[in-house]
């Protein structure tokens, strides 16, 4: 026994028209995800992922941002390590003439020299600003390290309490650079200050040569802070290249898994453009049959 | 058997064929009429063998009438919820729009890692404060369009309740005019219209319906509170200040211990205004909480102010008053260039000892945002960035879970609704051949008159 289903007239009609609804939204959403290349709603087809999502998003606009400044500092460190490279070969000329002592023990005037230039470009190198703040100031980056003195000399006039620090991490600071106040530079900038400024004419030659052997000393003393500083530096700059190219990693790895968490697959999307497509044209064409399916055709 | 009482049987059958004839006509007309019931004519043989039609029925399933009701119900309630969530979630938008407090935290901490490394930067400290204030602009938007959907939702309620009262007065009035009929009983157009108006009803509450023999209709609530008793229908009161919904003084909001309803677009409505908004609001001002209580404990912009980054509308919060702090947020203005204030307080905090460079109170600022901040209502393993998303997640998950369950009823009581409609309307196909039965049979009952005319005409030639 067959059992016939009645439809009625309004219900078939109704039906055709919500499917035509349904197939029409359907190819909408499917034209969008392919147009985007996102889903249309992540948060009701990634259920359980969507804050993830939202999380990893943010997070990942943070580790950008680590990454532009990172390179700010990586550069300012790189600045800060060339100019106490330039610090150091200034001092090293002034430390091989009085390794010379016999020879410039006649004429002290060429040491006094030598020292007062290498004094000025190590105060200009310390004053040297980089996009507008003064990398030897510890904290007080709006104060150049030194300023000459009305009675003769240099004095320190930065920060003194803190140091010039980056963070270049949730939680995670590197210093910059050194403080001009720090003792390698200013037991040097006494020494070359000393010999800058010594009455060599007051002296017998065996003062001299005693002054001389005592500011040797005191500059190599200073060289081999300066190149402490410099290693700790080093080790500084090493830190902030890890962690950019850690960052790098991690901000591509956020990326991925974003587009993992609300990306369509195209293929998967063009095949449900497609069929959605042919849905609705089905549902058309059984439209317009439907339409000419009637018993008034007939009588 | 005589040749009168063959015009007489042939006479009714022309009546009768008419009135078959009326009733089609009248079913093909109202095929596309939302609730029309199709009509069968009841044919009865009467004395001398003649035929009229005794009674119009009604092709009626009650059961499938209840069920379909309880579907229309179910759904209303269904697409309330998930309209509602929706036009709330809209704001947010998607991960990747710039709608939700996510977002704008996210922003904030990025502009904040910029100062950090350059925190005498004027550009970097404007850029930081637009950050702030753009998540307080953000919130204070979210927090209104949570307003403005909580006054859209009692607009409804109100328009529902009048609707309600409405369908309920049409009803008794239907029972009222049944009762004083002639003949006590209701017609079948009459018992359309009660139909049609316990549809409108089922739409805003599910309802408990008893109809005697005479189609006189009674309807309770689910919970059993009347609503129509005979020619009386009980109005149905909303009370927009206190949140409740009566029936003749009985109480019936949805959600409550009473003998109220739980489905229909009323419960969806109610659900959204005591629940689903107040939960979110809620939500919202949690994390305006969580800002405020962390800048102004970690970074104090001016010590011992106890005002941080973000204020309680420029004073400091109490966490007494945390319920609409979403909406009050405010940028501390000390900081906010646009009202005055210094930017660089950012970093300096007000101490004139700090160095320029120094960027501890960013740095507690940054920690502030990732910490958990000490408020309730947050989880306890969840820093400030970690209950936001969870916030947003959760809002737009509980949106697209009402979305899921607005679709599985939809599926469920449309296949109902479709079979209602299938045994209950008109197929026009179907009407057609009835009225081809009808015309040939109104053809014969003509000829019939026709020839015994001719055999009485010849009888009366013949005499």
């Amino acid at each position: 026994m067959t059992t016939v289903t009645r439809i009625s007239t309004a219900q078939r009609y109704d039906s055709l028209l919500d499917a035509i609804q349904q197939n029409k939204g359907d190819v909408a959403r499917a034209e969008a995800e392919i147009a985007t290349g996102l889903k249309g709603d992540v948060f009701a087809d990634s259920a359980g992922k969507s804050g993830l999502s939202l999380q990893l998003r943010g997070r990942k606009e943070v580790v950008d941002s680590y990454i532009t400044t990172n390179a700010m500092v990586s550069a300012r460190q790189e600045t800060a390590a060339s100019l106490l490279g330039d610090i150091g070969d200034q001092v090293s000329t002034v430390r091989n003439l009085l390794l010379q002592t016999p020879v410039v023990q006649s004429t002290p005037g060429s040491v006094a020299e030598a020292a007062r230039a290498a004094l000025e470009n190590m105060v200009t190198s310390l004053n040297t600003s980089f996009g507008g703040i003064y990398l030897f100031s510890g904290a007080a980056t709006d104060v150049p390290p030194y300023a000459a003195q009305a009675v003769g000399g240099y004095a320190y006039q930065g920060d003194t309490t803190g140091q010039l620090q980056a963070q270049i991490d949730d939680g995670v600071m590197v210093n910059i650079a050194p403080r001009g106040d720090a003792a390698a530079l200013t037991a040097t900038i006494a020494a070359l200050s000393a010999l800058a400024d010594a009455d060599y004419a007051a002296m017998t030659p065996v003062d001299t040569a005693t002054f001389f052997a005592a500011r040797l000393a005191d500059l190599g003393t200073g060289i081999d802070g300066m190149l402490a500083l410099e290693g700790a530096l080093g080790n500084a700059q090493a830190r902030v290249a890890n962690t950019i190219a850690t960052q790098k990693v991690l901000s591509l790895r956020y990326n991925n898994t974003i587009i993992g968490l609300e990306g369509v697959d195209p293929e998967e999307a063009a095949l449900k453009l497609k069929e959605a497509q042919t849905r609705l044209d089905s549902t058309y064409a059984v439209t317009a049959k439907l339409a000419n399916l009637s018993l008034l055709n007939h009588i | 058997m005589s040749l009168t009482s063959a015009l007489n049987a042939a006479k009714s059958g022309l009546a009768a064929t008419s009135t078959r004839a009326e009733i089609t006509s009248r079913n093909i007309a109202n095929a596309e009429t939302d609730g029309y019931v199709r009509k069968l004519g009841q044919a009865v043989t009467g004395l001398g063998g003649t035929v009229s039609i005794a009674k119009i029925d009604r092709q009626v399933d009650s059961m499938l009438n209840a069920l379909d009701r309880a579907g229309i119900s179910s759904m209303a309630s269904a697409s309330a919820r998930a309209d509602g969530m929706a036009a709330y979630t809209d704001v947010l938008g998607q991960p990747n729009a710039e709608g939700s407090p996510a977002y704008y935290l996210g922003a904030l901490q990025a502009s904040l890692v910029t100062l950090s490394a350059d925190p005498s930067s004027r550009t970097a400290q404007n850029a930081s404060v637009l950050a702030a204030k753009a998540l307080t602009g953000n919130l204070h938007s979210l927090s209104g369009a949570i307003a403005e959907v909580q006054s859209e939702v009692d607009a409804s309620i109100k328009l529902d309740v009048a609707d309600l009262n409405t369908a309920l007065q049409t009803l008794a009035g239907l029972n009222r005019q049944i009762s004083r009929s002639d003949t006590g009983a209701a017609t079948a157009d009459q018992m359309d219209r009660l139909d049609r108006a316990l549809d409108v009803i089922a739409g805003f509450m599910d309802v408990q319906i008893a109809r005697d023999a005479r189609g006189n209709t009674t309807v309770h609530t689910a919970g059993g509170t009347e609503l129509v008793i005979g020619d009386q229908a009980v109005p149905v009161r909303y009370d927009a200040v206190a949140g409740t919904l009566s029936a003749g003084g009985q109480d019936i909001t949805p959600g409550q211990v009473n003998r109220g309803f739980s489905e229909g677009s009323l419960a969806g409505l109610f659900d959204l205004r005591n629940n689903v908004l107040p939960g979110w609001s809620a939500e919202l001002d949690t994390v305006a909480a969580g800002l405020v209580e962390a800048s102004g404990r970690l970074a104090e912009l001016a010590p011992g102010s106890g005002l941080g980054l973000f204020t309680d509308a420029g004073l400091v919060y109490d966490d007494a008053n945390r319920k609409g702090l979403a909406a009050r947020i405010q940028v501390n203005a000390a900081v906010d260039p646009d009202l005055g204030g210094d930017p660089g307080l950012l970093q300096s905090g007000g101490d004139p000892t700090r160095p320029i460079g120094d960027l501890s109170l960013i740095a507690g600022l940054q920690s502030a945002l990732r910490d958990k901040p000490q408020i309730s209502g947050v989880g306890s393993a969840l820093g400030l960035s970690e209950y936001v998303t969870s916030v947003v997640a959760g809002q737009h998950g509980q949106r697209a879970d009402a979305q899921a369950a607005q679709s599985r009823v939809a599926a469920a009581a449309s296949t109902i609704s479709a079979s209602r409609s299938n045994i209950q309307s008109v197929d026009v196909d179907e009407e057609l051949q009835s009225l081809l039965a009808i015309q040939q049979a109104y053809s014969a009952n003509a000829r019939i008159i026709s020839v015994v005319s001719g055999m009485l005409d010849d009888l009366i030639a013949a005499v």
